[in-house]
C-alpha cells in the first residue's frame, strides 16, 4: 500500500513537472525560461524549437509572458498558443521561414503569433512543406522576403483573423491543398494578395487591399482549381481584384464570386481567362464592381463562362465585357454610367 | 559574476544589439528611455524605443500605461497585445504623426485621447498606414487625417467625440479601407473625403455625428470614389450619405449598398452645383430620415436607385434642379409623406 502511494506520488509529480525523461502534454515557454529546463509551467523554457521537442504529439505549448521565441520546424502534431494579452514573436532572418511545418499527416495549429521578417532574403513566415493540416489564428504576419503564408503540400490549411502585410513575395499562396482564409487582412502584399496554382481556395470576410500585383489571382497548372471569394473587400489592388488563369497553361477552374465589393483596383474588378488547359466557369453574383480603367468584369479566354447576376457595375471604362467566351447575364444587374456599359453578353433567364 | 556574464551574454542574443538599434524593442511602465529598449531594460516611451528599432522592426508594450506622442519617420510596427492598454494622451499639437518617405508603419492596439491635442493620427507622408484595434477621441479637430498618397487601413477601430471631422481624407492618389469600425459623435462629419483614388467602408458604422455622416465632397476638377458596404448610418443629424461636386469637370463617384441608413437629417444625396456628382445606391434600408430618403439635385446630379426599400421619410424618391434619380422598378418606396417626388424609368441587363 505504502508502495502504491509512493509510485502514484512520484507518477502525480512527473506529470505535474513535465519529467525530462517523458514528453509533456502541455508544455510552457517563458521570457525568463531556460532551453535546458523541462519546460514545465514552473520551469519553462526559452524557445519554441526547445519546448516542441519536449512536447508530446497532439500537446500544447504555451507562451507565459510577452517575447520573441525564434523561428521553429514543427514535425509532430502540436499546438502553439499566445493567449491574448501576450505578445509573441519570431524575427526571421535570411534564408529561413518563421515556422516550418513538414512531416506527412500531422495537424498544427498557430495561435497569436506575430511573424516579422527581419532580412529582406528571409523566406516565408509560415511554410508548409507536409503536414494534412495547419490552422493560422489570430496571428500577425509581415515584412517577409517571400510569403506570408506558403502552402506547398496537399494540406487543409486556414487563416483566420489573421493580418498578412508587407511581404516582398505575397499573402498566402496555396500550390496545392486547400486554403481557407476567413475574417483576415491581406495588406500591401508586393505580388498578389492570395495566389492559388492548384486546389482549393476559400476567401470569406477579408480585407485584401493594395496589394501590388493585385488581390485574388488564381493560375491552374494542372489540376483543376475551385475559387470561392465572399463578403470580402478588394479595394485598390495591382492590376485586377481578382484574376483567374490570366498566365498560365492551366487545367479547369470552378470560381464563385458572391457578394463582394470589388472597387478601384488597376485595370479590372474580375478578369476571367483560361490558359490551354482548361475551362473557366463562373458565377459572380451580387458584386459592386466600380471604377476601373478598363472593365469591371472581362471574360477573356475562348473556355470561359460566365454567369454574372444582380451585379452593381458602375462607373468603369466598360462595366461587363465579353470579350472572347461567354458572358451570361440574367437581366438583374445594374450596369449604368461605365464609359460603355456593356459590350458584348448573352442574355440567360431564371428557371 | 560568471554567471552574471553568461546572463548578460544571453540576454543580448535574444536581445538583439543592445547599444544599437534591435528588430524588436519594449517599452514597460517601469522602463526607462536611457535604457537599451529590451525586454529586459524596456524603454519608456514609443518615441526612445522606435529611435532604437530597426527599419521594420516591432515595438512591443509590455504593461498598461501611457506611452507618449510621436512622429514616426521609419517603418515600424507598434503593438500593443489584447489586455494592455497603451495609451497616447496628447495635451497639445498632434497624436502620432507618420510622416517619412515610402515608410510602412502599423498602429496596433492604441487608445489615442485628446487632453487638448490637435488631431490623434495624422498621415503626412508614407506608403502605407495601418491603423487596427485602436481607440482615437477627443482631439479638437480631426480624429484621423489622410493627407498623402498611399495606401490606409484602418479595422476594428473606433474614431469617437472629436471636435472636427472623424476621419478627414484628403490626398488624390490614396486609398482608404475602412472596416469594422466605429466613427460615433464627432462634432463635424463622420467621414469626410475631398479627394482619393478610392475609398471603401464595409462592416462599419457612422453615428450621431454632429453634421453628416460620410460626405464625398470634391472641389476641384477631378474624379473621387467611395463604396460603402454592409454599414450603418443613423442619427446622424445632418443628411447621412451625399455626394457633392462643386467645380467644373469634379466627378464625386459614391456606391452605397446592403446599408441601413435610419433616423439621420436626411438619407443618401446626390447634389451638384457643377461637375457630377453619380451615386449608385442599392438594396439598402433607407428609413424615418427627417428629411428626403433619396435625392439628386442639380443638373449634373445622378441617382442610380435599385433594390432599396425607402419608408418613412419626408419624400421617399425625389429628383428635382434637374437632378435624375434612375429606377428599374425595384424599390420599395411606401410610407413616405411623400412617396414619389419624381424618378425616372430605367433598366438592367
Amino acid at each position: 500500500m505504502k508502495r502504491a502511494l509512493a509510485t502514484i506520488c512520484a507518477l502525480g509529480a512527473a506529470l505535474a513537472a513535465g519529467d525530462a525523461m517523458a514528453l509533456a502534454q502541455r508544455t510552457f515557454v517563458a521570457s525568463y525560461g531556460g532551453d535546458a529546463d523541462p519546460c514545465s509551467v514552473a520551469l519553462p523554457c526559452r524557445s519554441f524549437g526547445a519546448a516542441i521537442a519536449q512536447t508530446a504529439d497532439n500537446g500544447e505549448i504555451i507562451v507565459i509572458d510577452t517575447a520573441g521565441y525564434g523561428t521553429v520546424s514543427i514535425t509532430k502534431s502540436v499546438s502553439i498558443i499566445a493567449p491574448f494579452g501576450i505578445y509573441a514573436g519570431i524575427g526571421v532572418g535570411s534564408g529561413v521561414s518563421g515556422v516550418t511545418v513538414n512531416a506527412a499527416g500531422i495537424r498544427v495549429r498557430l495561435k497569436g503569433l506575430t511573424i516579422n521578417g527581419i532580412s529582406a532574403s528571409s523566406r516565408h513566415g509560415v511554410e508548409i512543406l507536409q503536414a494534412a493540416s495547419v490552422s493560422v489564428e489570430d496571428c500577425a504576419i509581415a515584412n517577409l522576403g517571400q510569403y506570408a503564408v506558403m502552402t506547398a503540400s496537399a494540406t487543409d490549411v486556414t487563416l483566420s483573423n489573421t493580418t498578412m502585410r508587407g511581404n516582398q513575395g505575397g499573402g498566402a499562396r496555396l500550390q496545392l491543398g486547400a486554403l481557407t482564409v476567413e475574417g483576415s487582412r491581406v495588406i500591401g502584399n508586393a505580388n498578389f494578395g492570395i495566389s492559388m496554382d492548384a486546389g482549393k481556395t476559400t476567401v470569406a470576410r477579408t480585407l485584401v487591399t493594395a496589394n501590388a500585383q493585385g488581390g485574388i489571382h488564381v493560375s491552374t497548372s494542372g489540376s483543376a482549381g475551385t475559387l470561392s471569394v465572399g463578403s470580402t473587400s478588394l479595394v485598390g489592388n495591382g492590376t485586377a481584384g481578382i484574376d483567374i488563369g490570366s498566365s498560365a497553361a492551366g487545367g479547369p477552374a470552378r470560381v464563385a464570386i458572391a457578394g463582394n465589393m470589388i472597387v478601384a483596383n488597376g485595370s479590372y474588378g474580375v478578369y476571367l481567362a483560361n490558359g490551354p488547359g482548361g475551362a473557366v466557369v463562373a458565377d459572380v453574383g451580387s458584386n459592386q464592381l466600380i471604377g476601373h480603367s478598363s472593365q469591371g468584369l472581362v471574360t477573356a479566354g475562348g473556355s470561359v463562362s460566365a454567369r454574372v447576376s444582380a451585379n452593381s457595375v458602375f462607373g468603369n471604362n466598360t462595366g461587363l465585357a465579353q470579350s472572347t467566351g461567354v458572358l451570361y447575364t440574367l437581366g438583374d444587374n445594374y450596369v449604368r454610367d461605365n464609359a460603355t456599359n456593356v459590350s458584348g453578353s448573352t442574355a440567360d433567364s431564371p428557371l | 559574476m560568471k554567471r552574471i556574464l553568461i546572463a548578460l551574454a544571453s540576454a543580448s542574443l535574444l536581445a538583439g544589439h543592445p547599444a544599437q538599434a534591435a528588430q524588436r524593442t519594449f517599452v514597460a511602465s517601469t522602463g526607462n528611455d536611457s535604457n537599451a529598449c529590451s525586454l529586459g531594460a524596456p524603454c519608456r516611451l514609443f518615441a526612445a524605443a522606435i529611435s532604437k528599432t530597426d527599419p521594420n522592426g516591432e515595438v512591443i508594450v509590455l504593461d498598461s500605461a501611457g506611452y507618449g506622442a510621436v512622429t514616426i519617420a521609419k517603418s515600424v510596427t507598434i503593438i500593443a497585445p489584447p489586455g494592455v492598454y497603451a495609451g497616447v494622451s496628447v495635451g497639445s499639437g498632434d497624436g502620432i504623426t507618420v510622416d517619412g518617405a515610402a515608410i510602412d508603419v502599423v498602429l496596433r492596439g492604441l487608445a489615442i485621447n485628446g487632453q487638448g491635442g490637435v488631431r490623434g493620427v495624422v498621415f503626412a507622408n508614407g506608403a502605407t498606414l495601418s491603423i487596427e484595434r485602436c481607440i482615437v477621441s477627443n482631439f479638437t479637430t480631426n480624429g484621423i487625417r489622410l493627407e498623402s498618397s498611399g495606401a490606409v487601413s484602418i479595422v476594428d477601430s473606433a474614431v469617437l467625440s472629436n471636435g472636427g471631422d472623424g476621419i478627414s481624407v484628403n490626398a488624390s492618389s490614396l486609398t482608404v479601407q475602412i472596416r469594422r469600425s466605429r466613427i460615433e459623435a464627432n462634432v463635424g462629419i463622420g467621414i469626410r473625403v475631398q479627394s482619393a483614388a478610392g475609398v471603401a467602408i464595409a462592416d462599419s458604422s457612422v453615428t450621431r455625428s454632429g453634421g453628416g455622416g460620410v460626405e464625398l465632397f470634391v472641389t476641384s476638377g477631378f474624379t473621387a470614389k467611395l463604396a460603402i458596404d454592409r454599414s450603418l448610418f443613423a442619427d446622424n443629424a445632418f443628411t447621412a450619405v451625399i455626394a457633392y461636386a462643386t467645380a467644373p469637370s469634379a466627378v464625386a463617384r459614391l456606391d452605397i449598398r446592403r446599408s441601413t441608413v435610419a433616423r439621420n437629417g436626411a438619407g443618401i444625396l446626390a447634389i451638384a452645383t457643377a461637375g457630377s456628382a453619380l451615386v449608385g445606391a442599392l438594396d439598402n434600408e433607407v428609413t424615418d430620415n427627417a428629411g428626403n430618403g433619396i435625392e439628386a439635385n442639380g443638373a449634373g446630379s445622378l441617382v442610380r436607385a435599385s433594390g432599396n426599400k425607402v419608408m418613412r421619410n419626408a419624400i421617399g424618391v425625389k429628383q428635382t434642379s434637374s437632378g435624375i434619380v434612375y429606377t428599374p422598378g425595384t424599390n420599395y418606396v411606401r410610407d413616405n409623406t411623400t412617396n414619389d417626388g419624381g424618378h425616372t424609368a430605367d433598366t438592367r441587363i
